[in-house]
């Protein structure tokens, strides 16, 4: 019984297979299989003889179309179109970059952690500017500069005009950090050496005082 | 009726040629484009024949068809072969201008009608038979028939079959079941036809 079934099955693959066999495009497993089933089934032996004269017999000539011509009329819309590039991507580009794509997603879920435990670390880590500011027990406003200014208290003639006070200060190299004191004297700080604005300074008629004091100040 | 089973390298080779051609005819090479219109026009118009009847809708198929080439020569990846490529263009095209026009898609008559007469009888015979096998296959329906004549007349397998007809494998094996089941019928008597 089973060997019948499996003799129905071989004819059955065979009548579905015999028209590649006629055209020679079998090959493998299911060509060994239907030439097996061939040399014990007349009946497939006989439709192949028909499918081998129905290929013989039915094919058409070309139609007699000129080629020439029929190119020639196609030539023109060659010029109005050019080939196209290839597609910016890849094929399975858009496969790879799908949200159910396991593969970068686990290189993604990776980096993400990896991300969450260098921030959550630096988070809990005392920060070392901090740490050193509150040792020293210095503080600094916020635009202030970090350097180091040497200072020059200097005092003007009573009648000095404000934009006169300006001018002479910018001269000298310097800015006001401080003042005016009690007694009327103006903090100026500078980058440059103290003596050499003080020297400066001393050169114009509304400077009645300008001295070094050294460096740094306290606003 | 014997016949030999081989490996088919020419038609290797012939693949590999054609897959160059394309290569260049992606980059506007417009002499392999030339030679590639040259090898298909033929193959094609002898293919759509069996669709339509008019020779100047034949032409503008195959010319729309290789102007698609021309223009998406650098889509093709390879992942099929060139002739599966260009038929199957050709038979959307073809199927979208039927459809377009509404014309019957069926073959053209046989236009060696009356010539039997001065033909041995053995001859006689044979385009008689001829004649009644065209006849029996612009009787079936479209899909039956381009699948048959894609197996028996271009050589192609039920996979390229398949790829070019946008159907499972299995729908092209059906296609070709009945269409010998129909062929039996119309042919009785004039060849043996068994399903």
């Amino acid at each position: 019984m089973t060997h019948l079934s499996d003799q129905e099955a071989a004819h059955r693959e065979a009548q579905d297979l015999l028209p590649w066999l006629a055209n020679g495009r079998l090959d493998g497993a299911e060509l060994r299989r239907v030439q097996a089933h061939l040399d014990t089934c007349a009946t497939c032996r006989a439709d192949l003889d028909t499918l081998y004269t129905l290929q013989d017999v039915g094919d058409l000539p070309a139609p007699g179309l000129d080629v020439d011509k029929a190119f020639a009329r196609l030539l023109p819309q060659l010029d109005a179109v050019a080939p196209e590039d290839a597609a910016p991507v890849i094929p399975g580009w858009r496969t790879r970059l799908a949200a159910n794509d396991g593969r970068w997603l686990r290189a993604v879920v990776g980096l993400q952690f990896c991300a969450i435990v260098v921030l959550g670390a630096m988070l809990l880590r005392p920060s070392g500017d901090t740490q050193m500011a509150a040792q020293d027990g210095t503080y600094r406003v916020l635009g202030a500069d970090a350097g180091t200014d040497s200072i020059v208290a200097v005092t003007f003639k009573p009648d000095t005009p404000e934009h006169e006070l300006r001018r002479i200060v910018t001269a000298s190299g310097a800015h006001i950090v401080g003042g005016p004191t009690v007694t009327g004297a103006w903090m100026l700080g500078s980058a440059q050496a103290p003596a050499d604005v003080a020297a400066r300074l001393r050169t114009e008629s509304a400077v009645t005082l300008a001295e070094p004091l050294g460096a740094q100040v306290d606003p | 009726m014997e016949r030999r089973f081989d490996a088919r390298p020419a038609a290797a080779r012939t693949e590999h040629d054609e897959a160059e051609l394309i290569g260049r005819v992606a980059t506007g090479d417009r002499r392999a484009f030339e030679t590639l219109y040259r090898a298909y026009h033929p193959r094609l118009a002898r293919f759509l024949q069996r669709m339509t009847r008019s020779a100047p809708l034949i032409e503008e198929i195959v010319n729309d068809t290789l102007l698609v080439v021309w223009r998406k020569a650098a889509t093709f990846n390879g992942s099929s072969k060139v002739s599966t490529w260009i038929f199957a263009i050709a038979y959307r095209r073809a199927c979208k201008s039927l459809q377009a026009l509404d014309e019957p898609v069926d073959a053209g008559t046989d236009e060696r009608e009356g010539i039997e007469a001065d033909r041995p009888d053995w001859q006689l015979a044979q385009l008689q038979l001829t004649g009644a096998v065209h006849a029996a296959l612009a009787q079936l329906p479209l899909a039956q028939r381009t699948a048959f004549q894609l197996t028996f007349y271009h050589d192609m397998s039920y996979t390229e079959i398949a790829e070019i007809m946008e159907c499972p494998v299995n729908t092209i094996k059906t296609r070709l079941f009945h269409a010998r089941k129909r062929l039996a019928v119309l042919l009785e008597g004039q060849i043996e036809v068994r399903s």
